[in-house]
């Protein structure tokens, strides 16, 4: 079976099993027992491709049994957003989610969408230090109900584990353990740190992580500082650190780590196990527990030793990770510390050349093997009602991996093909082996799905989404000189109609909505929809290929009444293109389309037509295009219960 | 001071001795639960009980009058002034009997330290080992291999700032886990079940008072000078659940001697 074979065969099997099941007027007992595997960025166009070449047995044996079909993703096909609507099965306009970032209209400068960490204002103020006289807050900026309250109402007990988009986890009576949006203990997305003796390393960059300069004085030995969280506890707010004495053995090439009162033996090209670290807010009196590996790059003729974003420990986590609490504190006993972090495999260091494809992928098997004992613990443990597990690897992983199986990606060349051009590949394999941990587990009251929010594109080709505003007239800089800096210090705002900021975000800059707007709220649409025809005309210099499928005016789409933190229009790229990382910054190139020659080179956050997730189905589907925001309600109405949760619809059962 | 200590071990042996197929916890509370009935009875023994009665009930008497005469400040000023004086005596009592039950909690500490504070190694668990020495051997001259128990994992870190040496070890069997040091045995971790976990040595060549207090740690049998001078192994602290919480040993040994001596004191009718 070829490609076209098998989509269409997908795409019609739905259509002829609903038919045969109407036919036959059955109708399937409620399960007793649902296993959803949430696959970020599994592809249905490479799970046909690997099944057919019989990279995927298990999902070739789960198809005797199982349907596959394209899923629909959101507007637009980002992970936070997709899996906000499959958690509410409702859209943007109600779980309030656009984009990965959004921004502060009065001062345009962004912030995590997913969740907002404050801390209290009240304290005792006792010389230098601050007392606390209220805990910090932590809050889920997804709005919307969850479809398992419905499930959970019903005394069916549900588990979530590494859910996407539910830091903190609300109250309730579902077990859930955070996944995506999870932040490492700096409050950031991931961290790293690299310490080295060698001044070619050294950078003023900062994305992703810090390059921290260290010496030897002689004795062997380095003293290095791992930066830890703020101490709100003192004046200030400095942040808290703790010292690790790396005592270095050139002729062993390796060396030893003290720290914390742990101690680790690394040689070169190795990871430590996970190391604790306490961080003291008032010494003796209050610490704050985080968890790092330690990767030995090099020891000669210069020091390179990597340290991991420093992650929540799983057994006293800093901040609310898990409902009950207990959850994550039981898990780590089990099976000792886990990434907590949402994005665990550290992209930004590959990005960055910190670490090599090589070290790279041995990190992102580290975090794919800790995530498969984790899901094995939870099979071994469920018995009843619904489980969810999320895998994050797949998604990432191809993401720096898409260059080896994209001819045309500027990378390829370049990349050790002999090496690594069978990872995706093998990234599928590994996915496939999961499936058929699940489906041990399987019965005649046990259904198994298995679900991505999206698939996958190349990314070939960056656009400078506000350098081309600036050409086409609709933003204004103060001076050229001034291009080329970060967060829009170039931007002269009184004429400037619309900036970029995000994955596929475009924002008016609308007068009574952002700080010294410029465009009267009654000419709004009008300029919005100039932006879209032009957006939609553009083309690649290079290529004469169109740049951008389809802008969605978000009123349009989402309705007339949209948040002031939402979206003016969502920018759906073309396949091989995407939104330069120096646009998700509010940064103006010179020039408006560039090569991509970051490993980064895959992609979703483009039109959503070419990215549609998976469904892999042991219940057969009545509909012939399902969507990811269907699936709550689909699996609610598994169990029967007598409310299905309001978004959606239902996939399984032909009244929806 | 040699046999002493083995006397000790053995008692704590033997009474550890039925727990040791259980989960740790069970064992530390029946210690726990024993050492607060043990102190309780010391504490009767050493203490003047009968003059402990009277300033309780002094005391007792003065704060009810505080109560009965709140309107008349001076007899309240001369009551708590008394109260004050009373619970310094009372305090004076009871030094003598603290101080006598001290000594034998120290030891207990001890013996429960080496035996609880840290989780055994599991089959498959890594650990870090490091050894001191006198003068630090050159490379070529180490001699380290693995006695039982245990595979040794390359590389060796030599630091010769602190004339150590650091390396791995990956547990395959045991109890007993040892190590040859340039001939010297060296036990990592528990010596056997229920034992204590050795997690530190060191060279002495006389039993100490001090060695009494420190159980965890195994005395370096070498007569060579090449012989290591102390060392270390990473063992992992361990927690034990208890009401939903991660407890130290010392917190499940401190809640339950003391509720068992508050119990035990009122079927002995001690006072306290």
């Amino acid at each position: 079976m070829n490609r076209r074979d098998f989509l269409r065969t997908a795409a019609l099997a739905p259509a002829a099993l609903a038919a045969l099941k109407l036919g036959c007027g059955n109708h399937r007992p409620a399960a007793r027992r649902v296993i959803v595997l949430g696959i970020d960025g599994l592809d249905p166009q490479l799970v046909g491709k690997f099944a057919r070449e019989g990279y995927m047995p298990n999902v070739s044996r789960l198809l005797r049994m199982a349907q596959i079909s394209p899923l629909g993703t959101t507007i637009p096909p980002q992970s936070p957003v997709a899996w906000s609507g499959f958690i509410t099965g409702r859209g943007p306009e109600v779980h309030g989610i656009y984009d990965f970032i959004h921004r502060d209209p009065a001062t345009r400068s962004p912030y995590l969408a997913t969740s907002r960490v404050q801390g209290t204002d009240k304290f005792l103020n006792l010389g230098k230090w601050r007392l606390p006289l209220s805990g910090a807050k932590v809050e889920l900026l997804r709005k919307g109900e969850p479809f398992w309250t419905s499930i959970t109402s019903q005394g069916i007990p549900v588990s979530m584990i590494k859910l996407p988009v539910d830091f903190p986890p609300p109250e309730g009576r579902a077990r859930i353990l955070s996944g995506l949006g999870t932040p490492d203990l700096k409050g950031s997305q991931g961290s790293f740190t690299f310490f080295t003796d060698d001044p070619r390393s050294l950078s003023d960059d900062t994305s992703g992580g810090v390059v921290v300069p260290v010496r030897d004085y002689g004795d062997g030995r380095y003293q290095c500082r791992i930066i830890g969280p703020e101490n709100t506890m003192i004046e200030g707010n400095p942040d808290m650190e703790v010292n690790a004495d790396v005592w270095i053995d050139r002729v062993s090439k390796a060396v030893r780590i003290d720290v914390c009162g742990s101690r680790a033996v690394l040689g070169e090209g190795e990871w430590s196990p996970w190391v604790r670290l306490s961080f003291d807010a008032i010494p003796g009196l209050s610490s704050v527990s985080g968890i790092v590996r330690f990767y030995l790059k090099q020891t000669t003729p210069h020091l390179k030793l990597y340290v991991t974003p420093v992650n929540m420990d799983p057994a006293d986590p800093a901040l609310p990770i898990s409902h009950p609490d207990s959850l994550s504190r039981r898990l780590a006993e089990d099976l000792g510390p886990f990434y907590t972090q949402g994005f665990p495999e550290d992209t930004k260091a590959r990005s960055r050349g910190i670490l090599d494809d090589r070290e790279y992928l041995q990190q992102a098997m580290i975090v794919l093997e800790e995530r498969v004992r984790l899901l094995d613990h939870q099979l071994q443990r469920f018995d009843d009602g619904l489980l969810f597990f999320y895998f994050s690897s797949l998604d990432l992983n191809v993401h720096m991996f898409y260059r080896t199986i994209d001819p045309r990606n500027p990378l390829y060349e370049t990349t050790n093909l002999e090496r690594f051009g069978t990872i995706v590949r093998e990234l599928y394999s590994k996915m496939d082996r999961a499936i058929g941990m699940a489906m041990e587990h399987l019965d005649e009251r046990t259904e198994l799905l298995a679900i991505s929010d999206h698939g996958f594109a190349p990314f070939r080709r960056s656009f400078n989404l506000n350098s081309w505003l600036a050409r086409e007239g609709y933003a204004s800089l103060g001076s050229s000189r001034s291009m080329g800096r970060d967060m829009f210090s170039a931007t002269d705002w009184s004429a400037t109609a619309a900036y970029g900021l995000g994955l596929n975000g475009l924002y008016l800059n609308l007068r009574g909505r952002e700080e010294g707007g410029s465009v009267d709220p009654s000419e709004a649409d009008a300029v919005l929809r100039r932006i879209k025809r032009d957006l939609e005309a553009a083309t690649d210099p290079l290529t004469g290929r169109r740049i951008v499928s389809r802008a969605y005016l978000t009123s349009e789409v989402f309705g007339p009444h949209q948040p002031p933190w939402a979206p003016d229009i969502v920018v759906g790229y073309s396949r091989g293109y995407r939104a330069s990382w120096e646009t998700t910054l509010g940064d103006y190139p010179e020039e408006v389309v560039t090569d991509n020659l970051d490993p980064w080179s895959g992609t979703h956050c483009v039109n959503p037509d070419v990215v549609p997730g998976t469904l892999i189905s042991t219940v057969p589907l009545v509909i012939e295009d399902p969507r990811l925001a269907d699936m709550g309600r689909s699996i609610a109405g598994l169990f029967e219960v007598p409310e299905l949760p309001p978004g959606g619809r239902n996939v399984f059962e032909s009244s929806g | 001071m040699g046999p002493i200590i083995v006397v000790f071990n053995a008692v704590f042996d033997v009474l550890t001795y039925p727990f040791s197929g259980l989960q740790p916890l069970w064992g530390l509370c029946f210690v726990s639960v024993i050492c607060g009935i043990g102190l309780i009875i010391l504490f009767r023994a050493a203490s003047p009980q009968e003059a402990i009665a009277r300033i309780r009930r002094r005391m007792g008497s003065q704060a009810l009058g505080m109560l009965l005469f709140m309107d008349n400040p001076s007899n309240v000023i001369r009551l708590a002034g008394g109260l004050l004086w009373s619970n310094f005596r009372y305090l004076a009592l009871v030094v003598k009997p603290l101080l006598v039950i001290a000594i034998p909690f120290m030891v207990v500490y001890s013996q429960l330290e080496a035996r609880y504070s840290r989780a055994p190694l599991g089959a498959g668990q890594t650990t870090t080992v490091t050894v001191e020495f006198e003068d630090l051997p050159a490379r070529d001259d180490l001699e380290v291999a693995s006695l039982s128990g245990l595979d040794l994992i390359r590389p060796f870190v030599f630091v010769d700032t602190l004339r150590q040496v650091s390396f791995r070890a990956v547990v395959t069997g045991g109890p007993p886990r040892a190590l040859s040091v340039m001939g010297s045995r060296l036990t990592v971790g528990r010596s056997r079940e229920g034992a204590g976990a050795v997690h530190r040595w060191e060279y002495d060549d006389s039993w100490s008072v001090l060695s009494l207090l420190k159980p965890w740690v195994e005395r370096v049998r070498g007569d060579s000078p090449r012989s290591p001078v102390g060392g270390a192994v990473v063992l992992p602290d361990a927690r034990y659940h208890v009401l939903g919480g991660r407890w130290s040993w010392l917190a499940v040994f401190l809640v339950v001697s003391s509720a068992t001596g508050v119990v035990g004191a009122f079927v002995l009718k001690v006072k306290i």
